[in-house]
């Protein structure tokens, strides 16, 4: 194989690889259904990609979620989420911030999902503590304490997250009093 | 542009006569852009920090051709680091033992450091970090299996290169395995199981003659006969204090005299490795031991079990000793020099065995001892002219009385009288001492 061949299926590796992230990042968000959590924040800095916001749910605590508890640490586990109040579905990202927050009513495992369950995938880590992969949320360089302070007090935190049928999920809007933060 | 410059690099490489290192460099800084890349990607999708270790390994593995094609070796030094640092975040993150990370190493990493000519150190350190970290973990049993997996490994590359670092780097994670089977069973149970891969180790070190090597596995082999005694310690409820650790180690380091002593000539490449490492030994646990104040708090060998260990020791190190007789009986004066030294650590330890409570007089002993080792070594080393011993002995001694001088002056003068005259008595016992050293020393190499 000739030098040239190989420095362009190294350039086309990378390229599979950057858009192969991406399309499966997108793919989630084009075509999953919008919850709404409610979560604690708290701001620290990540040592590769600067400010980001920690968000812990309601969720993300074992005793907050009904069910069977016969997991164990390290299990992944799939909650089934409800919205809590009459919206099944937001139609826009500011209706779904100002709807209710959607409730977790059941922990499953896979095989035990059913048709039209609205599911997010998470992992039991220790002290009962579940992590769903959506407990960061990354601002520009200087924002996050601006957002920490606009979140201290009293302000009524809530977080858009995307989920698909499989459960992934990804965060789409950060929501303070019902207002999207814009970055 | 990470894409721009890859092919940049490329060009000035292979197709740009006369810039090859301008080539090189721009393939080193596209897989830097190329790690960028992914961490922006990833943040725009919000992934979360504890999902570092796929951004690391996205960054790591495919800038591995770039430097298996283009024998690039930074970029290769950079996916090591970049896959150290990714076997932490993983195992951190997913609360497990990584054993993806000895698996890329020796199927992948090691034999491309072979094909670079470079950094296959970087990468032994990286499974020797992978290894002990094992010891810091919560202990699960797939840390352990982690620990011999490594260890085996490296023992397997020992085996196929037939270099010493392999070799070192196994009996050093061998160490780790110890450590976290003694954390895993809650310092409850002995680690009989140990004793296999010890006699491999040992069995190696004396097919392929290996110095460093030994001395690890002198070391694993003491830490072992503690960790065997530590646990049963408890069993019969005894205490394992500082002052039973000495008396233990004292004892262990005549053995290891003993057996350098008793090596027969054929092994005499040996020989000396042991003697000065029981020498060390000895010569360290003698001047822990020689501080009254540390002697003062010793309640003796309450409940018999480390009495009996210790005296058991004794009596193996008097066997030895006796066998040793048989087979080579005292001819030189420097072997009667050695056995007036033995003789001292043989009364000393069992005078403390017996006493332990008489804390004045076992001070003046161990201080005796240290002094009788000082001294010995000295005229051991002119004997048979070796700087080595020769310093070892100037260095005992010096420390002995700069040691004692602290101890008896410290409390009866004034401080700053204290520090002029220690200033004073340093400058001038050193210059003499360095220049009867530096004398006896030129005298040597000219003959």
């Amino acid at each position: 194989m000739s030098r040239k061949n190989i420095i362009f299926g190294i350039a086309g590796l990378w390229l599979v690889l950057a858009l192969g992230l991406i399309g499966y990042k997108q793919r989630i968000l084009a075509t999953g259904i919008k919850v709404v959590l409610e979560t604690v924040p708290v701001d620290p800095r990540d040592f590769l990609r600067g400010d980001y916001v920690i968000l812990r749910y309601k969720i993300s605590s074992l005793s907050g979620i009904p069910g069977k508890s016969n997991f164990k640490r390290g299990d992944r586990v799939y909650v089934k989420l409800e919205p809590a109040g009459e919206y099944r579905e937001a139609e826009s990202a500011l209706s779904a911030a100002e709807s209710a927050p959607w409730r977790a009513v059941a922990m499953k495992a896979k095989n035990e999902i059913e048709r039209g369950d609205v599911v997010i995938k998470g992992k039991i880590r220790r002290s009962g503590v579940v992590k769903y992969g959506i407990e960061s949320y990354f601002v520009p360089e200087g924002k996050g304490r601006e957002i920490e302070k606009s979140m201290a007090g009293r302000s009524k935190v809530a977080v858009e997250v995307i989920v698909d049928k499989h459960g992934n999920g990804i965060i789409n809007k950060l929501f303070i009093d019902g207002r999207a933060v814009q970055l | 542009m990470t894409i721009a410059t890859l092919f940049a690099g490329y060009y000035f490489s292979y197709e740009k006569q006369g810039h090859p290192l301008l080539g090189k460099s721009l393939l080193f800084l596209a897989s830097v852009f190329w790690g960028s890349s992914v961490i922006l990607i990833c943040q725009i999708y919000n992934i979360p920090s504890s999902d570092n270790w796929l951004i690391v390994l996205l960054w790591a593995l495919p800038v591995l051709p770039v430097a298996y094609f283009f024998n690039n070796r930074y970029v290769f030094l950079l996916a090591s680091v970049l896959l150290i640092i990714w076997n932490f975040l993983y195992s951190h993150s997913a609360n497990a033992a990584n054993y993806y990370y000895p698996v890329l190493v020796f199927c992948l990493i090691l034999p491309m450091a072979f094909k670079l000519g470079a950094w296959a150190n970087i990468n032994i350190l990286g499974l020797l970090a992978a290894s002990f970290s094992c010891c810091f973990v919560e202990y699960h049993w797939q840390y352990s299996w982690l620990a011999i997996f490594i260890s085996s490994g490296l023992l397997g590359y020992y085996l196929i290169k037939k270099e010493e670092k392999y070799f070192s780097a196994a009996s050093l994670s061998f160490i780790a395995w110890q450590i976290v089977c003694f954390n895993a069973t809650a310092v409850k149970r002995a680690n009989f199981y140990f004793l296999i891969p010890l006699a491999a180790l040992f069995f190696f070190t004396y097919r392929d003659k290996l110095k460093k090597s030994l001395c690890i596995n002198i070391f694993s082999a003491i830490l072992w006969f503690h960790l065997v005694v530590y646990p049963y310690s408890k069993v019969f409820n005894d205490k394992y204090n500082g002052i039973t650790a000495l008396v233990i180690q004292l004892s262990i380091g005549v053995i290891l005299y003993l057996i350098g002593m008793s090596h027969s000539e054929s092994k005499k490449y040996f020989a000396p490795l042991y003697k000065s490492i029981g020498f060390a030994t000895v010569a360290g646990c003698a001047y822990l031991l020689s501080f009254k104040k540390m002697l003062i708090g010793n309640a003796g060998f309450e409940h018999k079990f480390f009495f009996i260990i210790c005296l058991a020791l004794i009596a193996a190190a008097v066997l030895l000793l006796i066998l040793l007789l048989c087979t080579k009986p005292p001819q030189t004066k420097f072997f009667k020099m050695e056995l007036i030294c033995l003789s001292a650590v043989f009364s000393g330890s069992l005078f403390i065995l017996f006493f332990p409570l008489l804390a004045s007089i076992n001070t003046v002993i161990m201080n005796t001892i240290i002094f009788l080792l000082a001294v010995i070594s000295i005229f051991y080393g002119m004997g048979i002219r070796s700087a080595e011993v020769f310093n070892s002995g100037i260095v005992i001694f010096v420390l002995l009385v700069i040691t004692r001088y602290v101890d008896i002056f410290w409390e009866l003068t004034e401080k700053s009288w204290f520090f002029i005259a220690a200033g004073l008595f340093m400058l001038i016992g050193g210059a003499y001492l360095e220049k009867q050293r530096k004398k006896v020393i030129e005298k040597w190499s000219a003959e």
